[in-house]
């Protein structure tokens, strides 16, 4: 008892400090210190120097050119005078000086392409670094999480987080909380159980580790105390769910982003699809896919569920980012949780007790469930729009939206001065035709054949294949909705400026007026925007960075000549150095009002 | 028969917004410098080639039909369903293979009449 008590007297003060280190960090808006700009991952700057009036002046003031081609999604951290910037596989890391823009260090990981990309479904992304207390976090694609030292980017531990011969990668960004990193897995689409670990900040060993399906033990909940809607799931909540033992290649993958309550010590998070995409093979709700967790941060243990998409039959991750603000809902101040679902709904959930409060669609377009039961929960699914209903080797027609979500991974912002949302949507709808698929491991295991095309082709109205839209998630209305001709993969930000920013496909960084969402700027980056725009102030002068760089190749002509991915590694100065990179290779463009 | 298919070529290269000519400088300085460092480096017969080349293609396309056109042509190839995104609808797959053939027939030609030799890397 004596030594156990001894112990917690030695280990609160640094737990304190911790904590308190990157919450210090993040209090102050000059720097960019976590991926959703705070732990509520509101991706709002307190910043507004550049404003309403004037970011029409906006001008580009330095390039970073990356080296490596494929798809950039996430965008910098910035603590004080260092910008910390990561790439997609093979996941190299440069801590750049903003003072001149120098390179400090970089850390270049060797990992197994062979092994490793083959597994990644969808383009070799990585969303993001962690940092706290003078060290940076890299959850690298082949699973490892990687420690290393901020000042000097040498490597402090390195653990694995999974396996990718059994199809299991890493695409997340880690959130660090108090004496953890957190971290998620990928491979929906190889079979793969997801679940979501906690690992030491100072020596790397696993703390806890909580499955999205299979038994409690594994799930860590509490069969009498962890909720849905209020009532205890009681006990095999995710067993019961599953015919046999499918749960086993459950899915439930945690690839999306996290957020964290100190207040509460919750952390909250979404899990993914159930194994194949057929969803005649897998009949039940298949919990705790597509739900979100709200989990003690120290034990893991989960305080309240919520499955959005019993039993899809869509594809309809439920990973999207959980954005906590504290805002008025029927005329009552609550804390919420705001998550614009793939599902095409934007849900708004008491955060506390997991109650859910609103559940609107964002986008007018979506048809395959006519409304979510507030009561139970449940979307209420059209049978018309259903592929189980329609059955295995049936094509299902024009379901709105189509796989990839009315919205993906692209992060929204929150304003806590206009009280909006700022959405990056898809507008696309899909057929979508189940077929039977046997699990070999470290195969794709998906057993659907899909076909998308915009929205319009349903509602009649355009071609479009994107909007960005203000939402109001107290009342669950679009407040106004600006058509883009390709989705928005960029993730938005929000300023006290009054200004909000998101990147296109075809390459601009937009500002409109946070209010009515007029256009005030755009300029073209070199290439299409999946990262996400990311501000912060270096020497009282206000910045606003973004990643360009999308994933593909045009395979002839004068893309062709451009593959060499070694070249131009890490130059600074995209245009200075034309000569040493590469066409399709990242690059993140900085922009400041001119002095 | 030769020069009727000729005829109907000239026809099919003719209307398409011939009179545009609308890329912006950013654009055109780009797409020259990408072009001379991925066909031999930066020498006057690269140069002259490669401004031959986007002027060709600024003839063939509107710049906000080659800026679709080019997302479309390199998306379309990315895994999955995010690339299928860009494969599917309708008239995409025409646009992407006009970006290819558009891009593709301009750098030969040019190419072939301003520098035989220097222009390949």
């Amino acid at each position: 008892m004596t030594v156990a008590v001894a112990a917690l007297g030695l280990m609160l003060p640094a737990l304190t400090a911790a904590n308190s280190d990157l919450m210090k960090l993040m209090s102050n808006s000059d720097n960019w210190a976590i991926f959703g700009g705070d732990y509520a991952g509101t991706r709002y700057s307190k910043l507004d120097e550049i404003n309403a009036g004037n970011v029409g002046k906006l001008q580009p003031v330095w390039t970073f050119s990356t080296g490596v081609l494929r798809g950039h999604e996430g965008g910098p951290l910035v603590i004080g005078d260092t910008l910390y910037i990561h790439t997609p596989f093979p996941n190299n890391v440069y801590a750049i000086d903003l003072k001149d823009q120098s390179i400090i260090w970089s850390y270049k990981p060797q990992q197994n392409a062979e092994e490793t990309i083959p597994v990644m479904c969808c383009d070799t992304v990585y969303r993001g670094l962690g940092y706290a207390e003078g060290r940076i976090f890299l959850q690298q694609a082949d699973t490892h999480l990687v420690a290393l030292d901020a000042k000097t980017g040498k490597e402090i531990w390195k653990v694995r987080n999974g396996d990718p011969k059994k199809g299991e990668t890493n695409t997340n960004a880690p959130l660090v909380v108090k004496d953890k990193v957190i971290t998620g897995i990928s491979g929906g689409e190889f079979g793969v159980k997801g679940f979501v670990a906690a690992y030491n900040t100072s020596d790397g060993k696993l703390a806890w580790k909580a499955y999205s399906v299979g038994p409690d033990k594994d799930l860590l909940v509490d069969p009498k105390k962890t909720t849905h809607l209020g009532k205890a799931i009681g006990a095999d909540s995710s067993l019961k769910t599953w015919e046999g033992d499918q749960w086993q290649l459950g899915g439930g993958t945690t690839w999306g982003w996290y957020s964290y309550d100190p207040d509460l010590n919750l952390v909250y998070y979404g899990s993914g699809n159930p194994g194949t995409w057929n969803p005649v093979v897998r009949p039940g709700d298949n919990r705790w896919s597509m739900t979100i967790f709200a989990r003690d941060l120290d034990t893991g243990m989960a305080k309240w569920v919520y499955q959005m998409t019993p039993h899809d039959e869509w594809d309809f991750d439920g990973v999207n980012e959980m954005i906590l603000a504290d805002i008025d809902v029927k005329g009552k101040a609550r804390k919420v949780l705001v998550h614009f679902d793939r599902n095409g709904f934007g849900y708004t959930l008491d955060r506390v007790t997991g109650e859910l409060l609103v559940a609107e669609k964002y986008d007018p377009a979506v048809n395959w469930a006519t409304h979510v039961d507030m009561k139970t929960g449940r979307p209420q699914v059209v049978a018309e729009f259903s592929t189980d209903q329609q059955g295995q080797d049936v094509n299902t027609k024009n379901i709105c939206p189509a796989a990839l979500g009315t919205k993906d991974q692209q992060p929204a912002a929150f304003s806590p001065k206009t009280k909006l949302f700022y959405v990056p949507t898809n507008h696309v709808c899909m057929d979508y035709e189940p077929f039977e698929v046997e699990y070999v491991a470290g195969q794709p295991y998906v057993g659907a054949t899909l076909s998308m095309f915009p929205a319009g082709k349903v509602t009649g109205s355009g071609s479009h294949m994107g909007n960005f839209i203000a939402w109001d998630a107290s009342a669950g209305k679009i407040v106004w909705s600006l058509p883009e001709r390709f989705s928005v993969w960029s993730g938005a930000l929000a300023t006290a400026g009054d200004v909000v920013f998101y990147g296109t496909l075809e390459g601009y960084l937009k500002a409109v007026d946070a209010k009515t969402g007029k256009e005030l700027y755009k300029f073209k980056t070199p290439s299409g925007i999946i990262g996400n725009v990311n501000t912060w102030r270096h020497n009282g002068k206000q910045y606003v960075g973004v990643l360009s760089g999308i994933g593909g190749w045009a395979g002839i002509g004068m893309a062709a000549g451009l593959t060499g991915e070694t070249e131009g590694l890490g130059a600074v100065g995209a245009y200075k150095s034309l000569d040493k990179y590469t066409q399709l290779g990242g690059v993140l463009t900085v922009f400041a009002l001119p002095d | 028969v030769k020069s009727c298919f000729w005829i109907l070529a000239a026809a099919a290269l003719l209307p398409i917004a011939a009179d545009a000519n609308d890329f912006p400088t950013q654009a055109r300085v780009e797409y020259v410098l990408r072009c001379m460092d991925s066909r031999g480096g930066r020498v006057y017969e690269t140069l002259y080639a490669c401004v031959c080349s986007i002027d060709r293609i600024a003839e063939r396309f509107t710049y906000d039909e080659y800026e679709a056109a080019e997302v479309l042509a390199l998306l379309r190839t990315t895994p999955g369903e995010r690339g299928g995104v860009f494969r599917d609808p309708e008239g995409y797959e025409e646009l992407a293979k006009k970006y290819l053939e558009v891009t593709e027939a301009a750098e030969k030609s040019c190419f072939r009449s301003v520098a035989p030799s220097q222009g390949r890397p």
